[in-house]
């Protein structure tokens, strides 16, 4: 088992970041598969590594665990400086790793997985760039377009403003349908008939029922787990039962 | 660049050890020659740990110029030998585990003999002459700047049974634990000679070997006694030396030049900053 701290220049942000990555060194037969996690707004890349037992679930399922830094980014493209954060996250650095360590490129052996505005990170990552992820876990997502002309300055669930909102997505009564919304992305990939990705969707309230209810008329029927996704703890529970339903126990040889 | 910090499950060592990896890549990744990146396993001195190059040589540069990812391990103050006491096998560990395990975990490493080297400083320089020599199916080339031996473990010992602990705050007990009984140590395989005579015997190929030292550092005489009895044994050494005595900056002159020496100058690319212009005085 290596745990892995790493910095890098990016050519996409035109800086140096870090991530972290998990890889089961004693299971690499050929090419691992690989999770990439997402953390929450506030966090950091370090959050999962001491908030849950990332190596047994990196151990459990012979995959590689990538965990990319979103520095409050919301896992989206900043508006204002030009940092495009969800093609850092969802391509450049899964890349820059591929082209590194040992990791299946198949759309089939990467799943993209996250907690609160990590899970929303993961559909509008996982939907746009489908054709590298075949599957998505999202716990609890914040799906807040539609909701964002209504926020004030009081802090949201997710601990934001409407400043805070407005930093990230520009004007707030167009994000709902645009680039960053995960429907958009769906829509892109029926009209070319492209394969979607799988999808679980947990817990989230109305607002991911809603989310679910959308996505199912446009003929992309996500899994549902009701109740509430209360820790990190929870979450990865989650994705541990995820990765077993989809048979990754298996090699990816096999 | 990229910078790898790595803890990792030893076999060698029974536990998790850390150790930094520089990879001359960036997101739009990097030329590393058909075979893969050279590798340098570059190991530190006494009382130095893997983050030593990192904060005193300019190592990201070199890793950079010469296109070569390097791998720095933590040898603690065991001088990179395996030993009899606890088990702890600190020479496999750099000589065969190390190699293997960052092989697996990047394969964009070069597994070629020639592309693969292992140098150090001081008692990184031992650990490098030492296992260069008994892996030298790996290790095609080994740097080696300002190695203690034998004779100056021998010296160190007693100097620590007389006072209680050396000028280095050693006692003898550390001695014994790491090189054996101090008297059989130049017939034993801590002995580099030693090594270099077996694998004569054995007909093996030796890597090649650059060996350098400051002209200010008494290791300096213990080097040059060693290059001239390598020599005597029909090995080839290549010897340099340099001005200043124990110390990193030389380190890095040797590091450079063993490099330059291997592959050439590394292109120069001029700063996007240049202007042509003088200096004035204000």
């Amino acid at each position: 088992m290596a745990l892995i701290q790493a910095n890098f220049y990016s050519v996409l942000l035109k800086r140096t970041v870090m991530f972290n990555l998990v890889l089961p060194v004693e299971q690499c037969g050929g090419p691992l598969r690989l999770v990439i996690l997402l953390h929450d707004y506030g966090e950091s890349c370090g959050s999962f590594l001491s908030g849950g037992d990332i190596r047994s679930l990196a151990e459990a399922h012979g995959a590689a665990v990538l965990m990319p830094n979103d520095e409050n980014h919301f896992y989206v493209d900043a508006v204002r400086r030009g940092d495009p954060f969800s093609r850092h996250i969802g391509k450049e650095v899964p890349d820059f790793c591929r082209s590194l360590f040992p990791l299946s490129s198949r759309r089939e052996d990467t799943v993209i997985a996250g907690l609160r505005v990590g899970g929303y990170g993961a559909l509008r990552i996982g939907m746009e760039y489908a054709a590298s992820i075949g599957h998505i876990v999202a716990a609890d997502p914040a799906l807040v377009l539609e909701e964002l002309p209504q926020k004030t300055a009081k802090r949201d669930r997710y601990g934001l403003t409407r400043r805070d909102y407005a930093a990230i997505f520009g004007r707030l009564e167009s994000a709902s349908g645009g680039r960053n919304d995960p429907l958009y992305h769906a829509a892109r990939i029926l009209e070319q008939q492209r394969p979607a990705p799988g999808i679980l969707l947990a817990g989230g309230g109305d607002s991911c029922g809603a989310f679910a209810a959308k996505l199912a008329q446009m003929g992309i029927r996500p899994r549902r787990e009701a109740g509430t996704v209360r820790s990190r703890q929870d979450f990865l529970l989650l994705l541990d039962r995820e990765l077993a339903r989809l048979g990754w126990k298996l090699p990816v040889s096999s | 660049m990229a910078w790898l910090q790595i803890m990792f499950q030893s076999q060698c060592l029974r536990r998790e050890v850390p150790l930094n990896i520089l990879i001359p890549a960036d997101s739009e990744g990097a030329a590393p020659g058909l075979d893969g990146f050279r590798t340098l396993y570059l190991l530190h001195g006494y009382g130095g740990d893997q983050t030593s190059y990192l904060l005193e040589c300019p190592i990201k540069q070199i890793s950079e110029e010469f296109g070569i990812a390097v791998v720095l391990p933590a040898g603690e103050n065991d001088f990179y030998l395996d030993r009899e006491e606890d088990g702890a096998r600190c020479g496999e560990y750099v000589g065969r585990e190390l190699v293997e395990f960052t092989r697996t975990l990047l394969p964009c490493l070069s597994r070629r003999r020639e592309d693969t080297l292992i140098g150090g400083f001081s008692m990184g320089a031992y650990g490098s002459l030492i296992n260069g020599l008994r892996y030298a199916r790996t290790f095609g080339h080994v740097i080696v700047n300002s190695t203690s031996l034998c004779g100056f473990f021998q010296e160190s010992a007693r100097e620590a049974e007389q006072n209680g602990v050396n000028r280095f705050h050693i006692n003898k007990g550390f001695y014994e634990l790491v090189f054996g009984p101090l008297e059989a140590v130049e017939e034993s395989d801590r002995n580099p000679l030693t090594l270099v005579r077996n694998m004569q015997k054995r007909g093996e190929e030796f890597p090649d070997l650059f060996l350098s030292a400051g002209y200010n550092d008494e290791l300096c005489f213990a080097m040059r006694d060693l290059v001239q009895e390598l020599r005597a044994c029909g090995v080839q050494v290549t010897y340099r030396e340099y001005p200043g005595t124990h110390e990193t900056s030389v380190c890095n002159h040797s590091l450079r030049e063993g490099l330059i020496r291997l592959f050439g100058d590394p292109p120069k690319e001029k700063s996007m900053f240049w202007v042509d212009n003088e200096p004035v005085k204000l």
